[in-house]
């Protein structure tokens, strides 16, 4: 009798080692899913960037879940597979007890996770902090002991693995549906909002009892099937009860149907055998319905299709390694190639048509809201290539990881974590994310180059050196190639900047007027604008406080060593010149009316020619408008009386100096492009990157979510694209500009180009300055795009104006309140 | 006789193979002409599977070097696959595939005719094709993976363990098929433990023993050549003296007085020789089966010879 007890007892402690033992591949591969996951985690928080902390937990807890499912899939359905199960079922123990054992050495792995995934969040708090909450954590352990129980259930339950974890990743979701049932139930009969959970007594009331619930039928099951699974072999005639699988393999082939080609007979071959695959591509179709049906990018969505992505490329090979199948290929000398590209047909040809479909939804859904359908074409690029890459690096990872189970478990998590991580250097470095693209096909070349070492079932070292050593020289190449041009600092073209050095712009320098940095050209915004809106109300109320915010004016240009950025425009459109209507006669005698007009005309020729000594840009485009503004009084015919006829012809004459100012907004941009070529500018400076980045005010704004080393190196790619247009528009005609200006408008979204010249609209020319209407685009917030005024119409019709009967001199600017310079 | 062509189909060259702890295959040379069966007989774990391995170019050698139909398997593995027909002793298939449709699907890959002959194989084995692979027996699973290796005639059979699983009807009519291979010009290598089936067809065999090829002669001049000695002695404790050249003794028992040997090579005069040595009461000669052969082959020599005898 006691001989027996102790039998029994070392039976069930050998039982429960060999379990355990048959734990240590997922074990082993716990710390890579956990790094997937962080990696993941750290990737997808660049998205959550103000809104709070990313969601660490995930990280730290998601790992007990696959190892929860790992668990059940290895020591049941694995073991089904490889018939190790009959053999235990053959020898004298009884069925309760390998249950049991299996049970508990997968509840011991469970809790090792857990207590692991603990003990290393509290051991990285300092970089990814989360919230420790004792209920959060209880939580996640009943959460994964359910899913473990919930496996063992469908493990026991299901012939093949493929059907029990697809059961299983619905079974999961279980109870947390019942909750959200609840949830929404109670909401509905008005018992409060809804809450989360578990910190709400009622709902987290609910989700414990349900998890409690199906937990306990999960137990019972597991039992009960397990039972029944050791105790008798399945039969044939268990296949045919498989009713309520979402998917049916199709009806069998009539063999005397004419004989296929090889590529079709592999292609056939594929089709039959990828179940996964299948259900893979329904559920990123899936997700693309309802991104669509959403009417907007959903996080969890796009995760759910970087999953099916990641699942589609694990089951590429998964078929052929079960039970090393595609031997029966490798024996009988069926070309690598034949095989490899019939296994890439179907999943490349469904990624292309997603790709299209994606497209497609895109443009219904998102077409008025973004600019161009080049940028929508973009954006789905960038995202077809996470997903490809995605797809290829976990088939590299499928194929080596030779075990289709553990694969299955495994390859997601450390495959999406890792294209997180690469698209999160790539943005670091200032790379193109459509380098992604590249990056794919270095896994791709890997599992070619593999192939005969997979058929054969050779798969090693030598075949593992062959393979890295491919994909680091496609890499290598495709890098320099590609990405290392966009490492490197951009230099203006070299006929360009020749160009500019020819022009000199030292006696413009040193003439120019000292307008300081405009720095707070904002608080001068919003005085003029102060001054614009009070202007008509001030007119009106008081001439006097008219004149007085005049002098204010003029004392700020005289006196100040600040540009003056001026809205010339007010922000209903209306330009700002209707001020004459706004000072009717009636409240002001002809005389004073007179005056002040002609004040401010020559307050405004002053400041024009002072801006145009400037080789700022900004000031050379403050100047444009200032001139076109002075064009619309003297071509406005309730001016006419107003205008002296010295001051006029002054006007004019300066008007049709054509050439002058030509000269002086090319001796700008020859000054930016200076200044650029001596301005270091580093992808590895990483102090500027935080602050405004100022090209004679040509300003690059502050942009959270890019790093250092990109930042600089878009700011420093993007004044040099830029500036080389904007050289190229300076030398051409009216007519011939419209491309280039199209181009700068649609680009200005993309370079974020802040240009402090008013809230005019990205694309506002003035052919007539009679007709002047800004281009204004309601919440756009965009600023005026530099070159807009440059030679166009407004320039011919002020070199068509006459001259009144007395001839121009060009004599010094008076100032009637006495300031001058 | 045996009549042989004059093309060698097979040929191997001081070949050898070793893994970490393990020579597996040690200056292992082999001929085989075309038109004949080779055997390969061997106790488990002598390197008969991982002579075949390396000759399909699933295993590449550590030394030595050897050719496949002219073509070197390191480098043109797959052409050979393609040209032979191979059956490994645990042969891969699609299990949910059916009968038919796998010979089907395999169909693609090569000539007309394939579809035609392994139905027909199939008909004759007596296997349901409309079910699938993973719900057949052992024997059934092995008279597929026979009739998919055989369906497209190939010039060369390599064959692990052909018969493992088959009912003896089956075996017959195997081993008859063979014949017919091979007197239209086919080869055969076939690894098998069924020594009296090998006994049979096989034209050639080459005994493997720990990696190294004891023996490689015809069948018929392993019969010839080898007998059995049965000499009383005396006296138990009488030494007998050694055989000189040619002959070799491969296996020695000793019980008692008795001694049993399985000498090869003995001659007429040796025997009568051995009848005048001191201490010998009386000496029995019988014809030797290839079991005998075989067994003194791996029981009877701590080292091992070969001689090439055709």
């Amino acid at each position: 009798m006691e001989a027996n007890s102790t039998m029994s007892q070392l039976m069930r402690w050998r039982l429960l080692g060999k379990e355990l033992r048959q734990l240590w591949p997922i074990f082993g591969a716990m710390p890579l899913a956990f790094i997937g996951f962080l990696a993941m985690i750290f990737a997808m928080g660049q998205l959550f960037w103000g809104i709070g902390l990313p969601p660490w937990q995930l990280a730290y807890q998601l790992p007990g879940v696959v190892f929860a499912i790992g668990a059940a899939s290895l020591l049941v359905c694995q073991e089904k597979e490889q018939f190790t199960l009959r053999w235990l079922a053959a020898l004298p123990i009884p069925a309760h007890e390998i249950i049991r054992a299996k049970f508990w050495a997968g509840a011991i792995g469970v809790v090792v996770v857990w207590l692991g995934s603990i003990l290393i969040s509290l051991a990285l708090h300092t970089w990814f902090p989360i919230d420790h909450s004792l209920s959060q954590w209880v939580l996640c352990l009943v959460i994964n002991l359910y899913i473990l129980l919930a496996g063992f259930a469908m493990g026991w339950r299901f012939e093949s693995t493929f059907a029990a974890l697809i059961v299983l990743l619905v079974v999961a979701f279980l109870p947390g549906a019942v909750t959200q049932v609840f949830s929404l139930l109670w909401d509905s009969l008005g018992a409060g909002t809804i809450r989360s959970v578990p910190f709400d007594t009622s709902t987290g009331l609910v989700l414990w009892l349900s998890y409690l619930a199906f937990g306990s039928v999960a137990i019972y099951l597991l039992h009960r099937w397990g039972r029944q699974a050791l105790s008798a072999t399945p039969t044939y005639a268990s296949e045919s009860i498989r009713p309520w699988l979402p998917y049916r393999v199709s009806a069998q082939v009539s063999t005397a149907a004419g004989l296929m080609s090889p590529a079709s007979a592999l292609t056939w071959q594929v089709l039959r055998q990828n179940r996964w695959a299948l259900v893979s591509i329904g559920l990123l179709f899936a997700t693309s319905f309802v991104q669509f049906a959403l009417k907007g990018p959903e996080l969890s969505v796009l995760g759910i299709a970087m999953l099916a992505a990641s699942c589609l490329g694990v089951s590429t090979f998964a078929g052929d390694s079960h039970r090393s199948q595609v031997r029966f290929l490798a024996d009988r000398g069926i070309s690598r190639w034949q095989v490899w590209w019939s296994r890439q047909l179907v999943p490349f040809s469904m990624l292309s048509l997603y790709g299209l479909v994606a497209v497609v939804a895109a443009i219904f859904v998102y077409g008025q809201q973004l600019p161009t359908i080049s940028m929508i074409g973009q954006l789905i690029l960038i995202g077809l290539a996470h997903l490809l890459l995605v797809y290829s690096l976990s088939q590299w990872l499928g194929q080596q990881i030779q075990g289709p189970v553990l694969a299955a478990v495994l390859v997601p998590p450390i495959a999406i974590g890792a294209v997180g991580l690469v698209g999160y250097f790539l943005d670091a470095l200032g790379i193109h994310p459509l380098f992604m693209l590249l990056i794919a096909v270095a896994p791709l070349s890997g599992t070619a180059i593999a192939m005969s070492a997979w058929m054969d079932r050779t798969l090693g070292f030598r075949s593992a050196i062959r393979q890295l050593s491919a994909a680091g020289l496609l890499l290598l190449l495709g890098g320099v190639v590609v990405a290392w041009p966009t490492l490197l600092p951009q230099q203006i073209d070299s006929q360009i900047a020749a160009d500019m050095r020819a022009l000199s712009v030292s006696l413009a320098t040193e003439q120019a007027p000292k307008f300081g940095y405009p720095d707070d050209y904002r608080y001068d915004i919003i005085d003029m604008t102060e001054l614009e809106e009070t202007f008509n109300a001030a007119a009106k109320i008081s001439p006097l406080f008219a004149m007085q915010n005049l002098r204010r004016l003029q004392r700020n240009l005289a006196g100040s060593d600040r540009a003056i950025k001026m809205d010339f425009y007010r922000l209903d459109g209306q330009p700002l010149e209707t001020f004459a209507e706004y000072v009717p006669q009636h409240e002001m005698p002809a005389s004073e009316r007179r005056a002040l007009f002609n004040e401010i005309i020559r307050t405004y020729l002053r400041m024009a020619r002072g801006l145009r000594l400037s080789t700022r840009l900004v000031e050379q485009e403050t100047a444009d408008l200032a001139e076109i503004w002075l064009l619309r009084q003297v071509m406005a015919a309730n001016n006419s009386e107003l205008f002296e006829d010295e001051l006029y012809n002054e006007v004019v004459a300066y008007l049709a100096n054509e050439e002058a100012r030509q000269l002086s907004r090319r001796q700008a941009l020859a000054e930016i492009g200076l200044r650029l070529e001596s301005k270091p500018i580093s992808i590895w400076d990483l102090q500027d990157y935080s602050f405004e980045f100022e090209v004679s005010g040509i300003y690059f704004p502050f942009l959270p979510d890019w790093t250092a080393a990109s930042a600089n190196a878009n700011r420093k790619r993007k004044t040099v694209e830029l500036l080389e247009k904007l050289w190229v528009l300076s030398e051409l005609v009216n007519d011939q500009q419209h491309a280039i200006l199209k181009s700068l408008a649609e680009n200005q979204q993309a370079t974020e180009t802040l240009y402090g010249i008013g809230s005019l609209g990205h694309y506002f020319r003035v052919d007539d300055a009679a007709e002047v209407m800004p281009d204004r685009r309601v919440g756009q917030g965009s600023l005026g795009l530099p070159g807009q005024q440059w030679r166009a119409g407004w320039e011919l019709q002020a070199k068509q104006l006459e001259l009144r009967g007395i001839s121009p001199s060009d004599q010094p600017i008076h100032d009637s309140l006495g300031d001058s310079k | 006789m045996i009549e042989h062509a004059t093309n060698l189909v097979l040929e191997t060259q001081q070949l050898g193979v070793s893994f970490p702890g393990c020579q597996a295959l040690e200056k292992v040379n082999l001929q085989v002409h075309k038109g004949t069966v080779f055997a390969l007989l061997g106790e488990n774990g002598a390197g008969k599977t991982t002579l075949i391995r390396i000759l399909t170019g699933f295993l590449q050698p550590t030394t030595g070097n050897c050719s496949v139909l002219g073509l070197n398997p390191v480098r043109d593995a797959v052409a050979i696959r393609r040209r032979v027909g191979y059956v490994s002793d645990a042969p891969a298939m699609y299990d949910w595939m059916r009968v038919d449709e796998i010979g089907w699907f395999a169909a693609s890959f090569y000539s007309d005719g394939y579809l035609e002959r392994y139905r027909e194989m199939i008909a004759g084995y007596e296997v349901p094709t409309d079910r699938k692979i993973r719900h057949l027996s052992k024997g059934q699973r092995a008279k597929v993976a026979l009739a998919l290796a055989l369906a497209h005639d190939p010039e060369l059979l390599i064959l692990d363990e052909p018969t493992s699983g088959l009912d003896p009807l089956v075996r017959r009519e195997f081993l008859e098929s063979l014949l017919e291979r091979v007197a239209d010009g086919r080869t055969v290598l076939l690894s098998s433990h069924q020594i009296n089936e090998v006994e049979r067809v096989a034209d050639q065999v080459a005994i493997l023993h720990q990696g190294k090829v004891c023996l490689v002669d015809s069948v018929q001049n392993l019969r010839e050549s080898f007998v059995e000695l049965t000499i009383g002695l005396a006296d138990p404790l009488v030494t007998l003296p050694e055989f000189e050249s040619p002959a070799e003794v491969f296996r020695t028992q000793v019980n008692g007085r008795q001694h049993r040997l399985v000498v090869r090579d003995l001659s007429p005069q040796q025997l009568e020789q051995v009848k005048s040595w001191q201490g010998v009461e009386h000496v029995a000669s019988h014809a030797t089966t290839l079991e005998d052969v075989f067994a003194a082959c791996l029981r009877g020599r701590p080292s091992s010879q070969h001689s090439a005898r055709s």
